[in-house]
């Protein structure tokens, strides 16, 4: 049902480009164009990443002898590609790019006495936003755009612990839980687009998108090393990307 | 980190400010503008409003209303906001910015609520809230600016800024068989992603009014309590997430 109305969506765009096109008889440009960027705390961990870390500062405050170290929120590199069709004043745009922090998102906590538990977080992103943009347009592959559309995620988060506390539940007592998902959700989108060399541009874009899935089964193992599939979560991809691009025209 | 991070801003602009002097066109703008930003820090949630008042999203859980109890509503901090910026345009469209912003807490912050304060008292009791926060930043964007007709400009840019912020909060109750009131205050700074969008009205061949909006996201790492003389040490993370809504006025110098 889900996939349906997302077939549902591209072919309702389609019509309409197809469909305007004709009525305006406009002749518009086809790009295609890589992207690479950033964005801060993918699939949105933050908080709940600053609430393990106050627990675990607490812990190492209060007990003599415990020892902790902080997970950082991780900054992601982005790497992406587009597909862009504009006339007169619309822009279509669908893009697909794959975010997933480089350095380690790791902390630590030891009780008195006892062994460290090593906390790991693992996530990543692939997102495929269709847009449909108004756009404002100064001459041939220069403008300014913003719209929104429709996104579809595939996201991941998986967290291991070495040496769980159940004393100290921080993040949970499993050795690991691992949750996969796809799901659609929606973004905003504002760029600008300016002429590089003859066929080329280069686009700087900013994209804010939502989504949260539905519950998600855990694909983990408990303390004892057993497999398990609960707790459910759900994932968030509100979240922010910040995209620079380079783009060629095809001609038609 | 703090010397590697200011060196490694202070090596990209001087390498980005080498990198225009080859363009035909230069253009300089150097502005002032004013701003609010909603919701600024964030929740200001910490480890103590969690522990003693049931609040593990700081001010956004912290409000509760009983029959009997005289309570007012705690809102997300507003901001005001003041900075100036310079920028420098070349090769016609291509767009370098940096500047300063300072703001602080306006209103918001402020009111009473419930919490239930476990044995000896073991009952609900009012609870004083008050949060402040003030901070400053460096932002470094870089982007594209597009000209329309002979009097407007848009412009996007993307980048990071330095931010640095200071948030204290107190909270005070005197009907607890011991009467409390505990303080918190954090400080630090951290590196949020920053986006720009920026129109500008030129009055005149040189002055423009400009509008912007600017995002930041980030935060910083935990920070722990400075204030030691209320016997709790509590711990939070800076928040530098959110919109600034600027008005402000630039001045163009113009090199062929």
């Amino acid at each position: 049902m889900k996939h349906l109305k997302i077939y549902f969506f591209i072919i309702l765009i389609i019509a309409f480009v197809c469909c305007y096109t004709e009525v305006s008889y406009a002749i518009g440009e086809f790009s295609i164009g890589i992207n690479t960027g950033m964005t801060y705390d993918p699939n949105n961990l933050g908080d709940e990443i600053s609430r393990a870390n106050q627990y675990i500062a607490d812990y190492r405050e209060n007990n003599t002898g415990a020892e902790g170290e902080e997970i950082n929120v991780p900054y992601a590199l982005l790497l992406g590609c587009n597909l862009k069709y504009h006339f007169n004043y619309l822009l279509f745009r669908f893009a697909g790019y794959f975010a997933k922090p480089g350095a380690g998102v790791e902390g630590s906590y030891t009780p008195p006495g006892g062994p460290e538990n090593e906390i790991k977080i693992s996530t990543y992103q692939a997102s495929f936003p269709l847009s449909i943009a108004f756009l404002l347009p100064l001459k041939e592959r220069t403008f300014f755009y913003f719209g929104g559309g429709m996104t579809y995620h595939i996201a991941s988060v998986k967290i291991t612990q070495s040496n769980p506390d159940p004393a100290f539940p921080v993040l949970g007592t499993d050795r690991m839980d691992k949750y996969t998902g796809s799901f659609t959700g929606w973004h905003l989108l504002v760029g600008a687009e300016v002429p590089l060399l003859d066929k080329y541009s280069i686009s700087v874009e900013w994209i804010h998108q939502e989504g949260r899935s539905s519950s998600i089964s855990n694909d983990g193992i408990d303390i004892n090393g057993n497999g398990i599939n609960t707790p459910g979560r759900q994932i968030n991809t509100r979240g922010d990307f910040i995209l620079f691009g380079i783009n060629y025209y095809i001609s038609i | 980190m703090k010397k590697k991070i200011f060196t490694s801003i202070s090596l990209t602009l001087f390498l980005c400010a080498g990198m225009p002097l080859s363009a035909e066109k230069l253009t300089f703008s150097a502005g002032i503008n004013a701003s609010f930003m909603p919701s600024m820090g964030g929740s200001l949630a910490t480890h103590s409003q969690e522990s003693y008042y049931q609040s593990s999203s700081g001010v956004d859980g912290i409000n509760r209303r009983m029959d009997g109890y005289k309570t007012s509503d705690i809102e997300r901090l507003t901001g005001a906001c003041f900075g100036f910026d310079f920028n420098i345009l070349f090769y016609d469209y291509f767009l370098l910015r940096t500047g300063f912003n300072y703001g602080r807490n306006v209103c918001g912050g402020k009111g009473k609520t419930v919490f239930y304060s476990p044995a000896p008292d073991d009952d609900y009791f009012i609870l004083e809230c008050e949060y402040s926060y003030r901070q400053y930043d460096i932002p470094l964007t870089a982007g594209v600016c597009i000209p329309f007709w002979n009097d407007a400009k848009i412009s996007v840019s993307c980048g990071a800024a330095y931010a640095n912020a200071l948030y204290k909060n107190k909270f005070e109750s005197e009907d607890t068989a011991v009467p409390f009131e505990r303080k918190g205050k954090f400080s630090g700074w951290g590196i949020p992603l920053v986006v720009m969008i920026q129109g500008d009205y030129f009055v005149n061949e040189k002055i423009a009014l400009t509008t912007k909006i600017s995002y930041y996201r980030g935060r910083s790492r935990l920070k722990k309590d400075k204030s030691d003389d209320d016997g709790d040490t509590d711990f939070a993370t800076l928040d530098f997430t959110g919109y600034k809504f600027n008005l402000g006025v630039s001045y163009y110098i113009f090199l062929k």
